[in-house]
């Protein structure tokens, strides 16, 4: 074989090897990438706040609409020493919710008071335990610092199941974003919605007859898990015109200084979310 | 440009004894760092005094010197700084929470006279009490008391002292825009319905407290009267 040749053919066979090695990279970055990490609160979340954003609105009128789960679900906080465990308290509070209606999903504890239906924050022994189960099924810091999306559901749905009953759960996401009318069935429907979020916008809103301030700041993180139980739609008028239109999720987060919280609907800080239903 | 070539016209339109003076002078003139250049033409006088470049630069580095040496000592050896308190940030990382079966009712009379509470616990249908602990060495550093009133009302009330900033208060204070004046007391709130929030400073502690009551948006307003009372 001539050298010309020789040449020619090692040429083709290095470009091969080096068009499969970037194939194959890339391949296993996407894999990686839609597989991220949450690691929640404490050591995933930055505890403090960035002011990105503070602002007053002006008006004559303004009008709330509310659609939330009657009586919302339980903002519990993580349990002592529960490092990066955002899924296990998300886990847990969508648990303590539903206790409610399947009391054996937490033995001898009810997570509400019976007057309301107002739903307790942790206790000290059935809470924590609830979640150091979720900690362990969810496979938490196993491969990894927190836990994968998938760990998150199969950890959840497996204790359930072990409590002997079922979970679907039914993507709220269309075509890339958060579908508001899914949301607001869910929640007209006292289902709660688990979301994965790669930020942490607090929205803290104050009103006054004619204005209100709206201060947004963000806590960073790597990724963490939230419960969502209701949405938020803010009409504000100047006379009979209504000039601007707001719309929030409310969730609970698992956040010690930041137990429930409003997030932006239009914004993207939400890779997936799901609903949970537990029968 | 303009101005060096009126000078030299000036200096040429004199007689030739006068010019050839005045160019010596120049001259000598010319060769000193700062000088006072006179030149008296006719009835034209210009006063003109120069530093050099050079002796500009000098005193301008020195000067600069001086203020970076000044701040440096001031920051090394503040007088003030000592007397300031040092506000400790606490967050999740820091503390731990028990629920323990003391009210702040009874902690306060057992520990700390100053602290505010709620008298009459029959008010509440629920009461759960909680304890924020350093995790390194014990040290109470806040306490969390959530009721449940009678009349439908969920309330979270806080305490901490006052060199102390408890990263769970912030779900309050950041609600908290407004600001009163409640029996001599500075009081900042906020409310977004159903909830109110409100904080406040006495006698050395903090207090955060928020009431969620859809019957009246600034519910935490009379609860704020109810401790002061």
């Amino acid at each position: 074989m001539g050298l010309k040749v020789k040449k020619f053919i090692l040429c083709v066979v290095s470009a091969a090897l080096l068009v499969s090695n970037a194939l194959f990279a890339f391949g296993m970055q996407a894999t990686a990438a839609s597989e991220g990490r949450y690691s929640g609160y404490g050591d995933g979340i930055s505890t403090y706040a960035t002011t990105i954003s503070s602002e007053t609105v002006y008006f004559t009128d303004y009008n709330i609409a509310k659609t939330e789960i009657v009586n919302g679900v339980p903002a519990y906080l993580p349990a002592n020493n529960l490092t990066n465990g955002c899924g296990a308290v998300a886990g847990a509070e969508i648990v303590g919710f539903y206790d409610k209606f399947y009391e054996d999903l937490i033995p001898d504890y009810r997570t509400y008071l019976p007057s309301s239906g107002r739903y307790l924050s942790n206790d000290s022994v059935h809470i924590p335990k609830v979640m150091w189960e979720m900690y362990s099924l969810m496979r938490t810091n196993v491969d990894d610092v927190g836990v994968s999306e998938s760990d998150c559901l199969n950890g959840l749905k497996a204790y359930v199941n072990l409590k002997g009953h079922n979970l679907a759960y039914d993507n709220v996401k269309k075509n890339g974003k958060l579908d508001e009318a899914t949301l607001l069935n869910c929640f007209s429907n006292n289902i709660p919605v688990i979301m994965f979020c790669n930020r942490i916008d607090q929205y803290a809103m104050s009103f006054s007859p004619n204005e209100a301030t709206i201060n947004c700041s963000n806590y960073t993180t790597s990724g963490h898990i939230i419960v969502a139980f209701g949405m938020h739609i803010i009409d504000y008028y100047n006379g009979n015109v209504k000039f601007r239109t707001d719309k929030y999720v409310k969730a609970v987060t698992g956040m010690s200084n930041l137990k429930e919280n409003y997030f932006k609907l239009e914004e993207n800080w939400c890779n997936s979310a799901y609903s949970v239903t537990i029968n | 440009m303009s101005r060096e070539s009126d000078f030299h016209k000036l200096i040429e339109s004199q007689d030739t004894e006068s010019k050839e003076e005045v160019w010596k002078k120049l001259e000598s003139r010319l060769t000193e760092e700062s000088s006072d250049i006179v030149v008296g033409v006719g009835e034209v006088g210009v006063l003109a005094k120069k530093f050099s470049r050079k002796s500009r630069n000098i005193i301008i580095s020195v000067a600069a010197c001086l203020l970076v040496a000044g701040l440096v000592l001031f920051i090394i050896f503040n007088p003030f700084r000592n007397n300031l308190p040092n506000i400790r940030y606490c967050t999740v990382n820091d503390y731990r929470i028990d629920e323990v079966e003391i009210t702040i009712k009874d902690y306060a009379i057992e520990n700390s006279p100053k602290i505010l509470y709620f008298d009459d616990y029959t008010e509440f249908e629920y009461c759960v009490d909680k304890q924020y602990k350093l995790k390194d060495t014990n040290e109470i550093i806040g306490l969390h008391e959530e009721l449940y009133s009678l009349n439908g009302a969920f309330i979270n009330i806080y305490v901490t002292d006052n060199l102390t900033d408890l990263d769970v208060a912030h779900l309050i204070s950041n609600n908290c825009n407004k600001s009163l004046k409640l029996d001599n007391m500075h009081i900042i709130w906020g409310s977004y319905e159903p909830i109110s929030y409100a904080q406040f400073e006495y006698d050395g502690y903090l207090y955060y407290l928020s009431a969620d009551y859809p019957e009246d948006n600034e519910y935490v307003l009379k609860l704020v009267e109810e401790l002061l009372s």
